[in-house]
């Protein structure tokens, strides 16, 4: 019957006479003539309130399935509200800190905080608060498609049938990221897979592909990538040659070295000499015949060349230390191809005792200023940790154009140790008067927690005079950081829970 | 007083208050702190050194800051501090007990103040007479217009601008039928809102044409519904006479749920109560220019112990807060309501009975499971079912877990809009629709 007032309605009475309504409601209109727009109306109040009135709910005979018990103790109710301020600003290095916090305590997030939670777009972030989600978490992941990240972990052996499948019919992303995971459990079962379907793949594919064999690199995979160097595209051969490169003892190792030597000469002062032009054979092991923009091609093939030797060859071969090298190639006539290879070298084969005395040539160096940037900031985080700490700490007292102190800072890896932390406090108090807020900013994420009230003390410059007004709220934002993780230090590992 | 730390972020008037008050209790600029059975109250050193004070009757507070926002931050960051840690019992130093004594005169004096002179009778009912032809022509209008709508088919609704709406609203507005033409906007919203909408269209237009039906023969209908009509057409009635004349019940009442909503210019507030002993519900609104404060201070979660006076009407819902007394008592950890989905409807059906132009009905139920197969639902232990809607049905089906909770919302008829919920112990606010 409502039904076909409500069509009656749709349509229009314009089109359709109204049907004839329920007798029962028809008895309660009123005697007065009515228009049929009137009468449709009012039948359809009543029969509203009828339907309110006359509700019928649904009947579901199972209950629900509930979250299982939780394991783990939820942390304390403030520690909760301010991870529902962090999760609503966004703040993803102090949810990270939190996420940490909480993992190590033992403890989970009150229910209240998963919905948020859960909607964490950050791949890493997910990760960090994975294990703090509580059952609950997991169980309320279930039921929203967007939390499945939350969910039951993948299946960890793969399924071979299943592989060839998603390999042959996946999208490029799926078919690489597949790759990579399987380079980690059977480097070889997926090399055969690339090689399987290596000709019919495209040029810009093959370069990308070839990437995915960073992981799990080994002997095994010399004779597939040494074919690889036959590819027609230089960008393939670029990709396959820092591959080759790495693996200890390759052919191709032996043949970079063998040109680094000729060009270098057998002992420091460097005797350069330079090819006149690149044979086919340097152009085949990835190196490049022509220089991008601004650069001379000979430089370039020096550069290119000297980045694919592993650096502890030239200790051996010019039987000095890194520091001598690196101080006889800033001499030399070719010093920034010379540094810049042997920069690239240091990151591609993680030599750690190369990263500090390059460091010091490039900040040393006139000139040059991007190239110095660039690898200045590559080379801080390789360094051992108290050889960066040493340099940045020197920073703060001689502020460098080459290396902003705020963008070392903020390569320097974490967690600080507590006692770069103090000595950071120490130089923050030397320089208050006329403080560098950026790095105070990147300092108040990251120096120890056991040390965060001394930086604190030390950033409310009781004496000193106010800074320019955008300063003053840099250096707000980082007593505010500091607070928080204070606060977050105490409320999640102080107590175990209220 | 046992606030929670959610309650008192709840009274910030916005959320750089709440962040500000946060910052504030835990960090050292507090001096002289003390606490009474009526009071905290403490010095903070801000650019200047402020007291301030907070009464733990109704959280009402007091600071020599030069905010403008209420509660300011400090006084705020005061009652955070006090939920943290606990504060010392001292005794009320002057500045705090001149000020108690004052809010009790200010408090006493409001309810004795009197309506200046009687207005001139006659005058008065030419007014009335001629506001009554007013809400007429409206009426008149409101009917020819709704009739063309079925004339032509609600289908086309869907394509109609706002203003078209809005039109129709603004003369009953000039018709002093504001009550009327907010019912009217609200068909504008829902029309194309979701794949049901032609349906809750046409409820709406039969109610609003059965409205102005029953307004044209009021005098037919008793002096309850009566009255109920006149204020969905938009005739208002006096806090004084709701005080002189309503109906009043004493009990102590639970703030279940809360709604604000703000425009541009100030906000409204609507909060539902429901009675421990009457099993009574009201509905208290207020309203506020910009961040001015409520003058109830009504904390979702927490029981207060008032008579309530309320508007008349054949279900009276509405009500104002007359006389309150106890200090804000602890919050609640289970809701008071029905006890399964069957004794809910059943009771709204009576209501409905009664006055069949209820927008909404408060409705908690205590005890059922939430779930969600695509949309929200919730299960009594016998298994009858409601369907959710509004905002936070991801948070509500967190803090259950998929255990028995106690609910509270506000129920229209199709769909219930969760306010709030008590699991395991700890009420957590929920915003409804809007």
């Amino acid at each position: 019957m409502t039904d076909s007032l409500l069509r009656a309605a749709l349509l229009g009475t314009g089109r359709a006479a109204p049907p004839p309504a329920d007798p029962r409601l028809e008895s309660l209109l009123p005697e007065a003539s009515l228009t049929a727009e009137q009468r449709l109306l009012l039948l359809a109040g009543m029969d509203a309130v009828r339907r309110r009135a006359g509700y019928r709910p649904a009947q579901r005979a199972q209950p629900p399935e509930a979250a299982p018990d939780e394991t783990r103790p939820a942390c304390s109710k403030i520690a909760g509200r301010l991870l529902a301020e962090l999760l609503a600003a966004g703040n993803d290095d102090l949810l990270a800190e939190a996420a940490e916090l909480l993992e190590d305590a033992g403890q989970r997030l009150r229910p209240e905080l998963l919905p948020t939670a859960l909607a964490i777009p950050d791949e890493d972030l997910r990760k960090a608060f994975l294990p703090v989600l509580g059952e609950r978490g997991k169980w309320l992941s279930r039921f929203h498609p967007a939390w499945s990240w939350a969910g039951v972990k993948e299946a960890t052996a793969f399924d071979p049938a299943e592989a060839k499948r998603l390999w042959t019919e996946g999208s490029f992303s799926e078919r690489f990221s597949l790759l990579q995971r399987l380079r980690v459990q059977d480097p070889a079962g997926a090399r055969d897979l690339l090689a399987s379907s290596w000709k019919e793949e495209k040029a810009e594919h093959r370069a990308e592909l070839i990437d995915a064999m960073a992981e799990g690199l080994g002997a095994g995979d010399e004779t597939f990538l040494e074919s690889v160097l036959d590819d027609r595209s230089g960008q393939v051969r670029a990709s396959a040659a820092p591959l080759l490169a790495r693996i200890e003892g390759s052919a191709f190792a032996a043949r970079m070295q063998a040109r680094v030597d000729e060009m270098l000469g057998s002992s420091l002062p460097f005797e350069i000499d330079l090819p006149k032009d690149l044979d086919t054979a340097w152009q085949r092991d990835g190196i490049p015949r022509a220089p991008p923009k601004g650069v001379g091609a000979k430089a370039w093939w020096l550069a290119s060349t000297l980045a694919l030797v592993r650096p502890a060859h030239l200790e051996r071969r010019l039987s000095a230390a890194p520091a001598e090298i690196v101080a006889a190639a800033a001499r030399a006539e070719e010093s920034l191809p010379l540094l810049q290879g042997l920069t690239s070298a240091t990151l591609l084969f993680e030599d750690r005792r190369w990263a500090a005395p390059l460091f010091d040539a490039w900040l040393a160096r006139k000139g040059d200023e991007a190239e110095g940037r660039d690898a200045a900031e590559g080379l801080l985080p390789a360094m051992e940790p108290e050889e960066a700490e040493v340099r940045l700490e020197q920073l703060f007292a001689h502020p460098s154009e080459r290396m902003v102190l705020a963008n070392a800072l903020s390569l320097l890896r974490v967690p600080w140790s507590p006692s770069f932390s103090l000595r950071v406090a120490a130089a923050v108090r030397k320089t208050i008067a006329d403080p560098d807020v950026r790095a105070l900013g990147v300092a108040a994420y990251r120096v120890a927690a056991q040390t965060i009230p001394r930086l604190a003390a030390v950033l409310e410059r009781p004496d000193a005079e106010p800074l320019p007004p955008y300063q003053e709220r840099m250096l707000d934002e980082a007593r505010e950081v500091l607070r928080v993780r204070q606060l977050l230090h105490e409320q999640i590992s102080g107590r175990s829970k209220t | 007083m046992a606030l929670t730390v959610e309650q008192v972020f709840a009274l910030a008037p916005d959320p750089a208050v709440a962040q500000a008050a946060r910052k504030l209790a835990s960090s050292r600029v507090w001096s002289r702190l003390g606490s009474s059975e009526a009071a905290i109250w403490g010095e903070c050193q801000g650019s200047a050194k402020y007291q301030v004070r907070v009464a733990r009757s109704d959280l009402g507070s007091r600071c020599t800051c030069p905010s403008r926002k209420f509660p300011c931050k400090h006084a705020l960051g005061l009652l955070l501090r006090s939920v943290e840690q606990p504060i010392p019992t001292v005794e009320e130093p002057e500045w705090v007990r001149e000020w108690l004594d004052k809010r009790v005169s200010e408090t006493a004096r409001e309810k004795t103040r009197k309506v200046a002179a009687p207005p001139d009778p006659e005058a008065q009912a030419r007014r009335a007479e001629k506001r009554l032809e007013r809400v007429r022509g409206g009426l008149e209008i409101l009917d020819l217009w709704a009739q063309d709508l079925v004339r032509d088919g609600i289908a086309s609704l869907e394509e109609r601008p706002p203003a078209f709406f809005a039109q129709m609203a603004a003369r009953l507005v000039d018709a002093q039928s504001t009550g009327l033409a907010r019912r009217v906007r609200r068909i504008g919203f829902l029309a194309g809102s979701d794949p049901g909408w032609p349906r809750a269209v046409l409820e709406e237009l039969g109610l609003v044409a059965l409205a102005s039906h029953a307004f044209r023969r009021i005098d037919q209908v008793d002096a309850a519904l009566r009255a109920d009509l006149r204020q969905l057409v938009g005739f208002s009635f006096d806090k004084e006479d709701v005080i002189a004349a309503g109906d009043r019940i004493e009990d102590e009442w639970v703030v279940v749920g809360q709604i604000v909503s703000e425009d541009e210019r100030f906000r409204s507030q609507r909060s539902w109560l429901r009675g421990l002993r009457s099993g009574r519900y009201a509905l208290v609104l207020q309203f506020a220019p910009g961040s001015a404060p409520f003058e109830e201070s009504l904390l979702p979660g927490s029981t207060i112990a008032a008579t309530l006076a309320f508007w008349p009407g054949a279900f009276p819902q509405r009500a104002l807060i007359e006389d309150r007394r106890a200090a804000v008592e602890p919050v609640v950890q289970r809701l008071p309501g029905f006890e399964d989905v069957a004794a809910f409807l059943e009771s709204a059906a009576a209501a409905y009975a009664r006055q069949p132009f209820l927008e909404r009905l408060c409705c908690t139920i205590r005890g059922v499971m939430p779930f969600c197969e695509e949309k929200h639902f919730v299960r009594d232990q016998r298994g009858a079912t409601l369907p959710l809607a509004g905002f936070d049905n991801w948070l509500l089906l967190a803090v259950s877990g998929g255990q028995p909770v106690d609910i509270a919302g506000e129920w229209n008829g199709r769909l219930l809009f969760p306010l709030g919920v008590a699991a395991e112990g700890t009420f957590h606010a929920l915003r409804g629709e809007e």
